[in-house]
């Protein structure tokens, strides 16, 4: 029974010591940061802005992906034929286009059926009023067989109606979308490897930092070893600076990066009405934006951790 | 408490620093370790508090050979150590009293033990009142006595100090010499470093006299 209680009291006391420990670190961390408040400011700054620029590419990437995916993934193809054929010449070639074994359907538009559908999705419709006659072609939209729904396939067979005498050209939807994604997929590579590099940027900074911060102080760390301080202790109020620099640099980063997509949001609105799409950036979710954070936070310490025990391993006293 | 067997230590460049020092302090003795400069004197303090390594020979704190002590465990023996300096090696942005609370804080004593201990120091050497200046504000003397309460503050058994007098005027050096005795008197073992052989000669304890790092009792 007494054994346990010297116990209970010997845990708590050495919760005590930690506690006070890790509080004194804390205290006299923030105390040196605000010591030099210009320097500080600048610092954060340029963690801020070098954190906010991967952070932005990735939400611009991500709300493109978000867009590209709702896009309808159809393998119809649109044979837009001369302007100068009205529907009654178009059909030998609709009959022609449906007796091919690639070639699942086919559906005609003719050129009232298109005018009204540019009036509705594009907004110019008054632009048309003022014309003479229609300007629009009779459109032969072809649906592929499920044999030929393969990029390289439908290719050919593209090809293949590009020539025809009576087809101005020929838009394939899924090309473009492909491409898109293509684009996308690069684009994901390249901002994963900007952020690793502007990452290491972040943790060269604060390493940096703080290591014209050990220089200021090396006479002071001389001393604390020689009073008997062990390398924990005196790379604890280091570690904590580091904690600050990555926490509030990351959280200046989330500032900035909502500031531009928040300032982006009406342009995009509008911008996705007109191809009659409804269309709202977003921002980071609350998992996102805590890993983030906690991201920016280990950026910061294992910045400020690398430096300091490089310094210590160095002190040869 | 310390013992030198055969201590040999060299510096590249420099050839052997001190050969085959032997000697013994026992618990509560006042020595002094006298000598020409250059002669070694702070080489042998500098083993004594583990800031450098023997080359060869047993450095024994306690029984302990210290010597050979892993760099992890080298802060637990200078805690039990109060080293005064010549240059008094104070941290500038911290106060006289943060100064002497520091061994106190590294050692994870509580706030009002610290206090306690803190201010006791400081009134034993004569500096109440001097808690919230900055060391720049005092002269050398008192910048020597904030030194000398931050060795005190932990109550250590055994004290170094190297030529704590040398920039001090002959009155002070004798007040700070009759410091040391009376923490002597209370069961510190003493070990001053000094080529002031006037100021030694006038206080009874036993001379270590090192010439061109040999031993000459
Ligand atoms: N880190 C070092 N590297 C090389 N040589 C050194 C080093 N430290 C001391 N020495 C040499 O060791 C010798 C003894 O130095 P030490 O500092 O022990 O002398 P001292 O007796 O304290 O002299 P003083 O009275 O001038 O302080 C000197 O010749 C010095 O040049
Ligand atoms: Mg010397």
């Amino acid at each position: 029974m007494r054994a346990g209680k010297d116990a209970g009291g010997r845990l708590r006391g050495r919760a005590r010591t930690f506690l006070r420990l890790h509080g004194h670190a804390l205290f006299s961390s923030l105390g040196d940061l605000w010591r030099a408040p210009l320097m500080t400011c600048m610092t954060l700054m340029v963690i801020a802005v070098t954190l906010a620029l991967p952070l932005t590419f990735y939400l611009t990437l991500a709300n493109l992906q978000r867009l590209s995916g709702g896009l309808e993934e159809s393998w119809k193809v649109s044979l837009y034929l001369d302007p100068k054929l009205d529907e009654k010449q178009a059909a030998p070639l609709l009959a022609r286009l449906r007796k091919q074994p690639a070639v699942a359907a086919v559906h005609l538009i003719g050129k009232e059926a298109g005018l009204m559908d540019f009036r509705r999705h594009s907004g110019f419709g008054e632009v048309l009023e003022a014309l003479p006659e229609n300007p629009l072609p009779v459109v032969i939209e072809v649906t592929p067989h499920p044999r030929w729904e393969n990029p390289q396939r439908l290719a050919e067979l593209v090809a293949a109606w590009e020539k025809i005498p009576q087809v101005d050209f020929v838009q394939w939807n899924m090309r473009w979308l492909q491409r898109l994604k293509g684009w996308l997929q690069l684009a994901e590579r390249g901002v994963a490897g900007l952020g690793a590099l502007l990452s290491l940027t972040v943790l060269l900074v604060v390493g940096n930092t703080i290591r014209l911060e050990l220089e200021n102080r090396h006479e002071e760390i001389e001393v604390m070893k020689l009073l008997g301080a062990t390398h924990r202790f005196i790379r604890r109020p280091f570690i904590y600076s580091g904690f600050w620099y990555g926490s509030t640099g990351g959280l200046m980063a989330l500032i900035l990066a909502w500031l531009l997509s928040a300032v982006m949001r009406a342009p995009a609105k509008s911008l996705a009405a007109l191809y009659g799409a409804a269309f709202d950036i977003e921002f980071l979710s609350l998992p996102e934006v805590l890993a983030f954070a906690g991201f920016s936070v280990v950026l910061g310490v294992s910045g400020a951790w690398l430096v300091v025990t490089r310094h210590l391993w160095r002190l040869r006293i | 408490m310390l013992q030198f067997d055969q201590v040999t230590k060299s510096y590249p460049g420099s050839g052997d620093v001190l050969r085959g020092v032997s000697f013994q302090i026992e618990r509560g003795e006042m020595v002094f370790v006298s000598g020409h400069s250059g002669a070694g004197k702070s080489t042998l303090l500098r083993l004594t508090a583990l800031m450098e390594r023997p080359t060869r020979g047993a450095i024994l704190l306690n029984g302990q050979n210290v010597g050979r002590l892993p760099n992890r465990k080298i802060p637990f023996v200078r805690r039990r150590l109060g080293l005064i300096f010549q240059d008094y090696r104070l941290i500038h942005d911290r106060t006289v009293y943060d100064n002497v609370a520091m061994p106190l804080l590294i050692a994870g004593f509580g706030p009002e033990e610290t206090d306690h201990r803190t201010r006791a120091a400081l009134n034993k050497v004569g500096l109440a009142g001097f808690e919230r200046r900055y060391p720049v504000t005092l002269s050398g003397g008192e910048q020597q006595r904030v030194g000398i309460a931050r060795a005190i503050v932990t109550r250590p058994p055994m004290i170094l100090a190297d030529e704590p007098t040398g920039n001090l005027d002959p009155d002070l050096s004798l007040e700070i010499m009759a410091m040391f005795r009376e923490f002597n008197q209370v069961g510190v073992t003493m070990l001053i470093v000094s080529h002031d052989q006037a100021l030694v000669s006038r206080f009874a304890g036993r001379v270590l006299h090192l010439e061109r790092g040999r031993l000459v009792e």
